[in-house]
């Protein structure tokens, strides 16, 4: 008998006809969410894409560069220092560091997971229009990222 | 840049049925399962870190599916061996495919059959029909030619159309 994969021109078997007509059962919306939430703290764990981080967070900023006591005005946010008096200089540098393990714990499905704490760090240069200054600026975020158990034997 | 991870939740979310109904063949229950599934998705997402981060050719995913459910049968089996005594029953209302068309009473013979065909036949007949692999791809994913993965196919229709015909024929003998 010749199959479809040799020939596409071969009538189907009557079998198939009927299998054509069986679709597969949905993974179920705890399994979903459950892989869902996997491929979420995988991203989150990767350097080298930007991610969405929906775990804690504390934030500090840290001026540098003898700044006067007039740039506490300045909001906090990088685009929106660029969009008043301040110009970035060159490009926005990142690094994360790994602090340690905060233990396993169980996620809402019952998983187990490795808490492991981050310290992600972004500095930017900017310089101010007006006097000429250069000012350095630190975003320090420390974050629980959750790991799968099963990812830490591959 | 793109986030990885929406461009693999959309992947699971055309592939994930398909690739639960391959992992079905090599699991106990559903829930077995769906943790074949999520443990292969898990070692494919870094297999694939180093080619684009992307997510993974279908036949490849299958072929790790089955690895891990022979991994969790080799656990599973010493399980069982430590507990004798406990009885292992079948959830006889769970099926695997779900019929697309009510009273399809030829649909809902062959799927309870497609179930019990054995594990080589019932691979290749995943990954042909709901997988939409070829044979090429089929004998890749699991080491086999594709003249073998095609014969296993044939075999296996021959089986499931004697199958029907039985089915039908004592059904209708008994009303």
């Amino acid at each position: 008998m010749q199959t479809s994969d040799s020939n596409p021109t071969v009538k189907s078997h009557p079998v198939e006809d009927v299998l054509a007509r069986l679709m597969p059962a949905a993974i179920s919306a705890q399994g979903q969410r459950g892989i869902e939430s996997m491929l979420d703290g995988l991203t989150a764990s990767c350097p080298a894409w930007p991610v969405e981080r929906a775990r804690h967070r504390s934030r500090k900023w840290i001026w540098s560069g003898g700044i006067a006591a007039s740039i506490a005005a300045i909001s906090v946010a990088a685009a929106q220092i660029n969009d008043h008096r301040y110009r970035l200089v060159g490009s926005p540098t990142t690094y994360e560091q790994q602090l340690g393990s905060e233990g396993i714990h169980e996620d809402a499905e019952g998983r187990l997971m490795e808490a492991v704490r981050l310290r992600i760090v972004e500095e930017g240069r900017y310089k101010d229009i007006l006097s000429g200054r250069l000012i350095t600026l630190t975003n320090i975020q420390e974050e629980t990222i959750f790991l799968p158990l099963a990812d830490l034997s591959i | 840049m793109e986030n990885p991870s929406q461009a693999w939740k959309e992947w699971l979310t055309e592939n994930g049925p398909r690739l639960l109904l391959f992992a079905r063949g090599w699991a106990t229950s559903r829930e077995d399962a769906e943790d074949l599934v999520q443990d292969a998705i898990l070692r494919m997402w870094h297999h694939q870190r180093d080619k684009g981060g992307g997510p993974p050719d279908l036949p490849l995913v299958f072929s790790t599916i089955r690895f891990c459910g022979l991994n969790h049968h080799r656990s599973e089996s010493r399980r069982r061996k430590r507990e004798e005594s406990v009885i292992y029953l079948n959830d006889f209302q769970d099926v695997w495919l779900d019929t697309v068309l009510e009273d399809d009473e030829e649909a809902v013979i062959l799927r309870d059959a497609v179930q019990q065909l054995s594990p080589k036949l019932r691979d290749v007949v995943v990954m042909k029909v709901w997988g939409n692999l070829t044979f090429q791809q089929i004998g890749e994913s699991l080491a086999i030619s594709h003249n073998t993965a095609a014969s296993r196919y044939r075999y296996a229709l021959e089986q499931l159309a004697h199958e029907l015909r039985r089915m039908k024929e004592t059904r209708h003998a008994n009303q």
